[in-house]
């Protein structure tokens, strides 16, 4: 937990909300010192537990901006905040991926006392599952909904349920939304707003394998290949009044980009409407998405012995693997690494690798390791790749060759490893 | 020699990378120099009725209500199709083939009525690794991951394709014990995800026989990726 954090001022309307935050902030240095967690984690935990309205007290007079989604809200988070940081001087953030209420009260509590007139932008990313349950207490103004698929179905159940436990939340909302209109759960959840409200955006995602069936009748979904879908039975399909990313914008946007992949691109887009829709003028937020060259570790770049570099991906689910994939089997033929784990937060069943188009993906070297390596390898095995298992990070590199490049895609967990594994050898090998 | 493989309504039945049973039948069976040829039969097409081997995966709430629809309405050609072929149904697959399923709270589908079996609605849902011990002789014990809220019971005269030894199976305890699944020949069911057939070669090896009229059971293993994912899975779960 870093000082500006501990020293931050906290706005507070109730005593009983100082005292809160005083004592979270007490547990958090000590169980910081003791190495127990992260700081920010204990620190909302015990001020949520010393006072229940904590998250409501410090969401007032805040305006508040939610990114929810399957893949991508924290980069497309980063994205909107570099914007935001540019126009405005109070700007927080929950850049470390803390997305549920413990996380949130602490990103909340973290505003540096700024110019008292000028007005606290709360930009967080708020985990899909978590957000109903606490979505009365931020009132956000504009909410910004990336995608919807299968995502660790043994912790967090069937698609559909989220996109109606929004629908439900959205009741009486009277804020505005910058929507993904290729994604037909996401749509779903939108469909008893009123339509002036959202911004629906083009993004021609292209996963639509957890939306086969309209999640208003049940029937079969048709799709075009401009990615818009419709309702064979119902009248259910992509909004008409679609925000048109012009070819221009759209290159615009790759243009201004530092992080890769047509994801980024996606989350990008929703960004800029975010942004634009605060009166940000298009040339600041370009000029703010390339300053991100990396988000917490997605997509870095790290410089090994022996001149190898190594770029790591995170990819957690199959609608990301596939983009991911997609991405990398792009350009010349490199080494990849797939590092891969079946732990809690990655999901414990891996049977989703099958729903992964290995098969048409050419790659080549391809080196495994972690703990359910052998599920992984399997799979590779099955999609006609050749394999080399090794048993750690250290042991993967050493089987790429000197001056190469090299991919590495990693499950939640070992990603979690890697992005403190990697600046470590990567800091060695500068020292040597 | 060449056999054949339909995956009937992968975009309702494959949200838990069943899709892989096919992946995998195709890939034993070239290293058994047979080859495969894989036959996606998509909703609102006929199913073809000269094939191997069928494949019903699992699907969600919805997705498994419009294949059941979709089932009724080629239901004779259906049954003609698995008359003298195997086929393999997992979870959502295998509830559609019973009597009837939970579609909502105190709401039921029929089901195809093609095995003596019903399933009922339970809580909580059963998810986790799974472990039983097959009645297939030589195919040994099972591993795979289930997650379902359905309870399955299958009939006195009925057999299931395994007795539990970790997690649940169909959910219902019958004599002090669980079993997953249902067994009769030509038709293997069952609640484990994985794929079953990834994570269990002798089983991919039972139905492989089945339709070539080979036995590859009394080959010898070989000590493959398969089966050490296979070994390491038992072992986890120990
Ligand atoms: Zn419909």
């Amino acid at each position: 937990m870093n000082d500006s954090f501990m020293q931050s001022y906290i706005p507070m309307s109730s005593i009983r909300n100082k005292l809160a935050v005083s004592i979270g902030k007490l547990a958090a240095m000590s169980s910081s010192a003791l190495g127990k967690g992260t700081g920010e984690q204990i620190f909302g935990r015990i001020v949520d537990i010393a006072d229940p309205n904590a998250l409501k007290n410090l969401a007032l007079n805040k305006r508040v901006i939610v990114i929810s989604s399957t893949n991508g809200k924290t980069t497309t988070t980063r994205l909107i905040a570099q914007a935001f940081q540019k126009e405005h001087s109070n700007v927080l953030t929950n850049a470390l991926g803390a997305n549920q209420r413990a996380g949130l009260i602490a990103a909340l509590a973290s505003s540096k006392q700024g110019d008292n007139n000028e007005e606290t932008f709360a930009i967080l990313e708020v985990d899909e599952r978590s957000l109903p349950g606490l979505f009365d207490e931020i009132q956000p103004e504009l909410l910004i909904f990336g995608n919807l698929s299968r995502d660790q179905l043994d912790r967090f159940g069937e698609v559909s349920s989220i996109s109606k436990s929004w629908q439900k939340m959205l009741e009486g909302y009277k804020g505005k939304v910058i929507a993904n209109g290729n994604d037909p759960h996401i749509v779903f959840s939108l469909s008893n707003l009123e339509s002036q409200l959202v911004t629906y955006v083009d993004t021609k995602s292209s996963w639509h394998d957890d939306a086969n069936t309209c999640p208003k009748c049940g029937e079969l979904l048709s799709w075009d290949k401009q990615s818009h879908f419709k309702c064979l039975s119902c009248n259910f399909s992509t909004p008409d009044d679609l925000a048109a990313n012009s070819n221009q914008l759209i290159e615009e946007v790759t243009n201004s980009l530092k992080i890769p992949g047509k994801w980024n691109i996606n989350n990008a887009l929703l960004a800029l409407w975010a942004c634009r829709s605060f009166g940000i003028p298009d040339g600041t937020i370009f000029t703010s998405f390339g300053e991100v060259k990396e988000v917490s570790g997605r997509n870095a770049i790290f410089n090994l012995e022996g001149n190898k570099t190594v770029q790591l991906f995170l990819a957690k689910n199959p609608a990301g693997w596939n983009e991911t994939l997609t991405h990398i089997s792009k350009g010349s033929p490199r080494n990849t690494i797939f590092a891969f784990n079946c732990n809690i937060a990655d999901g414990k069943d891996p049977s989703w690798l099958y729903d992964v188009d290995f098969e048409s993906t050419p790659l080549k070297n391809i080196i495994v390791f972690g703990e359910r390596e052998l599920d992984m390898r399997l799979r590779l095995e099955i999609a006609g790749k050749k394999v080399t298992p090794t048993i750690s990070i250290t042991d993967a590199i050493a089987q790429c060759e000197k001056n190469s490049h090299t991919n590495i895609v990693a499950s939640y967990t070992q990603f979690l490893k890697l992005s403190r594994t990697l600046p470590q050898l990567n800091k060695e090998a500068q020292s040597k | 020699m060449t056999i054949s493989l339909a995956i009937i309504y992968q975009e309702l039945l494959g949200t838990y990378g069943d899709r892989g049973n096919a992946l995998t039948i195709s890939h034993r069976a070239k290293q058994h120099n047979i080859s495969c040829e894989i036959i996606q039969v998509k909703p609102g097409e006929k199913i073809p009725t000269s094939c191997d081997i069928y494949l019903l995966g699992g699907g969600e709430d919805n997705a498994q209500t419009l294949a059941t629809t979709l089932l009724m309405e080629n239901k004779k050609d259906f049954i003609r199709a698995i008359e003298n072929s195997q086929l393999l149904a997992i979870c959502a697959g295998f509830q559609i083939l019973g009597k009837h399923f939970p579609v909502s709270k105190n709401k039921f589908s029929p089901g195809l009525d093609l095995i003596d079996v019903s399933t009922q609605p339970g809580s909580p849902r059963i998810i986790g690794e799974v472990v039983s011990k097959s009645v297939i002789p030589g195919v040994g014990d099972l591993t795979g991951f289930e997650n379902h809220a359905g309870r399955t019971l299958i009939s006195n005269n009925s057999t299931p394709l395994g007795n539990v030894i970790k997690g649940l199976g169909n959910g219902i305890e019958t004599n002090g014990t669980f079993v997953d699944g249902y067994f009769s020949g030509g038709i293997v069911c069952s609640y484990m995800h994985g794929p079953i057939l990834a994570r269990n070669p002798r089983l991919c090896d039972y139905i492989l026989s089945k339709a070539t009229n080979l036995d590859f059971l009394a080959m010898a293993e070989n000590d493959d990726t398969a089966r050490m994912l296979h070994q390491e899975r038992l072992l986890a779960n120990k």
